[in-house]
């Protein structure tokens, strides 16, 4: 009787004990994040998906939509809603002039208005592949229809949405075909030969096909690059769903040379063009919600080519079919003169093989253009702004920067279509990397004085080099040929350029050694040639590691099964010794 | 084994493989809920869950068998520690209080002879009974657990290719001046010469407020508001700082992705709110090659605005922030 109670005590005790624990859960759990909840206005993102679609309108107050303009908007679509803001001078795909009433992502028939819920989900979701983020995680509902409103009532101003005239037809998603091996090969067909979407989106759809159209406004336009769909404009932050492409290749994107199909494409075509397209893109990586593009992994992973294997000098070798493609992101270079803004080379990927000798990088990146050094060509991108003038939202001329003039007033900073340079790509690691203390590292952009980098350069003339940098001005190139490119090709919007050093080099003060088994810091430089890209405006990644993962080592496949026989011997032993305990308890009892 | 002894032992069962995905899903932080945000609904959640499987125990009155109780009293103390403690806490902790939890839950099951009686009982008949339940759960035994230590072996054995953990200072000590466009600006007593009120007087840190989500574009644009704006015309035109930092400012923009550090969220109450304005002017004006080894300056991308900016600008964009964030600096008075 009284043990029962001890045990209840011991029981009470350990609830007790919980209850402290959780206790201790819930100061912690409300403490630490409470701090963040009390300024943050949060509302849950919309579910990222087209999902349903309703044609219903809804109302907003334009009157406090106006405040949100004001305070949010502005910046890019400029006071009177022309699509001017400060920042549009930098901008390729242009903020959007509403004073025309020309959007490009709708349900509605081309050439007409949108509906509410259109601009509703562009507002929320953003247009991701330009800088329109997506709205939905920092304004409210009401905020965001307010804002529709004070756009649709005051900066729409050649078309009136309550026009009777105005009317509109919702297209009509009819019965989603699944993706299929015959769907999308009658898609490929219809994009080939009967759409002709080939001529602008290219034959592998990389959008290397017209360059040199311009939109309604008169600004240069590029067709989309299909092959990464999370840049495509209307994708909802869903990029790999059917039903954006069915919609887009259904109304057209007015304003661009983008037209509708939906007279020339039954609805069955169109959702076979829209299989189609979703295949082009081969690896459908996962999508970080951050930043509505793939997922990056900072560690690039070199493999082991056993047996003394050969590194394959061409991209068809199976054995890069070893190693999965990861992705780097690439921004542009934007923090010392020249600084520029507009790279096209938005991401690399990359594979890695390495044997007992050398280590080989497979670059792969999509460029709509081959550029080769050509002074007197004419770049096949046409980045020609209109000039600062035609932004007069921005008077530019009153930012002299009156401590170091010699760079003046802020100009039309994209390149006028001077040549053509060479396209290129290089990587960079610190100099005598193992003497540098974990974290320390050189500058990320071509080192600086106290910690060179080497850097290894292929241009598209055939050049390779191995530079020596201290600074984005500080590079000078060295004698050294220990890097060799073994493969370069461009086809259908894509390099693919292998790149492969020995291990080990006789300088070991200027170039970087390559050791397996260790993280070596490492980063990436991109440059488009039809694009004015040379020197300093280059595309640029941050830091990466190269990781040449080791040979597993026998041993991990000879130390599990010795765990395991020990342990099931420990355990017999544990068995013996309980059934004697019983015996000499019998005895004992006996 | 009575039926209602049966029914007490599901229904706690029932509970806890409720509570579980429950717990997972607070520490995930992921469903519908922005991680943080909804936290206290989160742990809420879990602590009713794990409270209605005792409060059912208590009602039927009859515990489970010592020999589930522990494991299971273990397994909610290491989530307890591991997933719903946020942050999260180092290993070392870890494995202090999980040896703590161990002792405890070893003493609460040995602390009397029934006690000790009834856990172990269960686990000297699989050693050496020779009945067909007892052989079973000995094979299983046997079986399971030498596996899965082998398991566990072959997994700290093969050789992992993370990334690197590097410790970065966010917010490093500023030096005690700096010298902008031959200048020297004392970061303990400098003002922003931009925080100007309608009577032309300096505008003291909170008084700016009236000032919050005002129009600085069009009708009669007060002075404060008109230096806004030109600060915003700095930061989404002439100096470009959306690029990265983002249109709300809150470090999402379009080429934040590629960085690593990602750009700075002024939108985040962790940042500009907790710094002086005169910090702020240092990172502007400085930028990431003045930050000191803590901080990683070959890592950060954000330039030295002295070389693009002038100084009034500068101040200017800072106001921007402010204004546009609805934030004050921090200050010492």
């Amino acid at each position: 009787m009284i043990e029962k109670i001890e045990e209840k005590g011991g029981l009470k005790g350990a609830i007790l004990g919980m209850g402290a624990v959780i206790a201790t859960t819930l100061v912690f759990g409300l403490a630490i994040p409470g701090q963040a909840q009390v300024f943050r206005v949060d509302p849950a993102p919309m579910e990222p998906s087209p999902g349903k679609y309703t044609t219903g309108t809804f109302s907003g107050n334009p009157e406090s939509g106006k405040g949100v303009y004001f305070r949010k908007c502005v910046w890019c679509h400029g006071p009177d809603g022309a699509g001017d803001g400060p920042s549009a001078i930098r901008l390729v795909t242009k903020p959007r002039n509403f004073n025309q009433g020309t959007f490009k992502i709708r349900h509605t028939a081309s050439g007409e208005l949108p509906t509410d819920e259109d601009l509703f989900n562009s507002v929320t979701h953003g247009l991701p592949g330009s800088v329109m983020p997506a709205w939905g995680s920092i304004l409210s509902v009401n905020e965001r229809k307010d804002v529709i409103a004070f756009i649709k009532k005051e900066l729409v101003k050649d078309r009136q949405f309550d026009d009777p005239d105005e009317e509109i037809t919702v297209i009509d998603y009819g019965t989603q075909i699944p993706s299929s091996p015959e769907s999308i090969e009658l898609g490929r067909d219809i994009f080939m030969n009967k759409a002709k979407c080939v001529e602008c989106h290219g034959v592998e759809g990389r959008g290397n096909g017209n360059l040199t159209q311009r939109d309604d406004w008169g600004f240069p336009i590029f067709p989309a690059n299909l092959q990464k769909p999370w840049n495509l404009r209307g994708n909802r932050r869903d990029p790999y769903n059917p039903r954006n492409i069915f919609r887009e290749v259904s109304t057209g994107l007015n304003g661009t040379p983008m037209p509708s199909f939906r007279d020339e494409l039954s609805e069955e075509e169109r959702w076979h063009v829209a299989n189609f397209v979703i295949s082009l893109t081969e690896v459908k990586r996962p999508i970080d919600p951050e930043t509505s593009r793939p997922m990056i992994g900072f560690v690039i992973k070199s493999r082991y080519v056993p047996d003394s294997g050969i590194v394959p000098d061409t991209p068809t070798d199976e054995k890069w079919l070893t190693v999965p493609a990861q992705f780097v992101g690439m921004a542009s270079q934007i923090i010392q003169p020249p600084r520029h803004f507009i790279r096209t080379v938005d991401d690399i990927r990359i594979r890695s093989l390495y044997n007992d000798t050398e280590m080989a990088l497979l670059f792969e990146w999509d460029d709509r253009t081959e550029s080769h050094l050509n002074p007197d060509a004419e770049a096949k991108y046409d980045f020609k702004r209109l000039s600062s003038e035609s932004f007069p939202a921005i008077n530019t001329t009153q930012y002299t920067h009156e401590n170091d003039g010699e760079r003046g007033p802020l100009k039309d900073v994209n390149p006028e279509p001077v040549g053509v340079y060479n396209d290129g790509i290089a990587v960079q690691f610190p100099q005598v990397w193992e003497t540098l203390a974990p974290p320390l590292k050189p500058y990320f952009v071509h080192g600086d004085e106290k910690h060179g980098v080497d850097i290894w350069k292929w241009q598209a003339d055939g050049t390779v080099e191995e530079i020596e940098g201290h600074g984005i001005d500080a590079l000078q190139v060295r004698e050294d040929k220990n890097v060799k490119v073994t493969y370069a090709k461009w086809e259908n919007g894509r390099w693919q350029v292998i790149m492969k050093r020995t291990l080990l080099t006789e300088d070991k003060e200027k170039s970087a050694q390559l050791v397996n088994g260790t993280n070596i810091p490492m980063t990436f430089f991109a440059w488009d040639g039809d694009a004015g890209e040379v020197g300093g405006r280059m595309a640029l990644s941050t830091f990466y590691y190269l990781m040449m993962e080791p040979p597993i080592p026998t041993t991990v496949y000879i130390y599990p099964p010795i765990v395991f026989f020990v342990l099931i011997g420990l355990l017999s032993w544990a068995r013996a010794a309980a059934i004697q305990f019983k015996k000499d308890h019998e005895g004992e009892e006996g | 084994m009575s039926k209602f002894k049966i029914k007490a032992f599901f229904a706690q069962l029932l509970a806890l493989i409720l509570a579980a995905p429950m717990i997972a899903w607070a520490g995930g932080g992921g469903g519908p809920f922005d991680a943080g945000t909804f936290s206290a609904i989160k742990v809420g959640l879990v602590v009713f869950a794990i409270f209605s499987a005792w409060l059912i125990k208590d009602k039927m009155g009859l515990p489970l068998p010592k020999l589930i109780q522990a494991p299971l009293l273990w397994i909610i103390c290491y989530i307890g520690f591991r997933v719903i403690l946020q942050p999260p806490i180092p290993f070392s902790l870890l494995a202090m209080y999980m040896g703590v939890c161990t002792v405890c839950i070893f003493l609460y099951c040995s602390l009397t002879r029934p006690s000790w009686e009834e856990f172990s009982h269960p686990i000297a008949v699989m050693l050496r009974e020779d009945h067909a339940t007892a052989k079973m759960s000995r094979y299983a035994t046997f079986l399971i657990i030498p596996g899965l230590i082998a398991a566990q072996t072959y997994n700290q054995m093969l050789p992992k290719f993370g990334e690197p953990i590097e410790l970065r200072t966010v917010h490093p000590a500023p030096p005690a001046s700096i010298n902008v466009h031959k200048k020297l600006v004392t970061l303990q007593t400098a003002e922003n010469p931009f925080r100007i009120g309608d009577d032309g007087n300096y505008l003291k840190v909170g008084d700016e407020q009236k000032y919050f989500g005002g129009n600085a574009w069009t009708g009669d644009v007060p002075k404060f508001l008109q230096e806004v704006q030109q600060g915003g015309v700095v930061f989404f035109g002439t100096a470009g700082c959306f690029f990265c930092h983002g249109d709300n400012l809150d470090g999402k923009g379009p080429f934040s992705f590629a960085f690593n550090p990602i750009p700075a969220n002024f939108a985040d109450p962790g940042t500009i709110s907790q710094l002086q304005e005169t910090f702020v002017f240092w990172r502007v004006a400085k930028g990431g090659p003045d930050l000191s080894r803590e901080a990683f300056p070959w890592a950060s991308a954000m330039p030295p605005w002295e070389k693009h900016l002038t100084t009034n600008e500068i101040w200017k964009v800072i106001i921007f922030e402010y204004w546009h964030t609805g934030f004050f600096p921090r200050t010492w008075g």
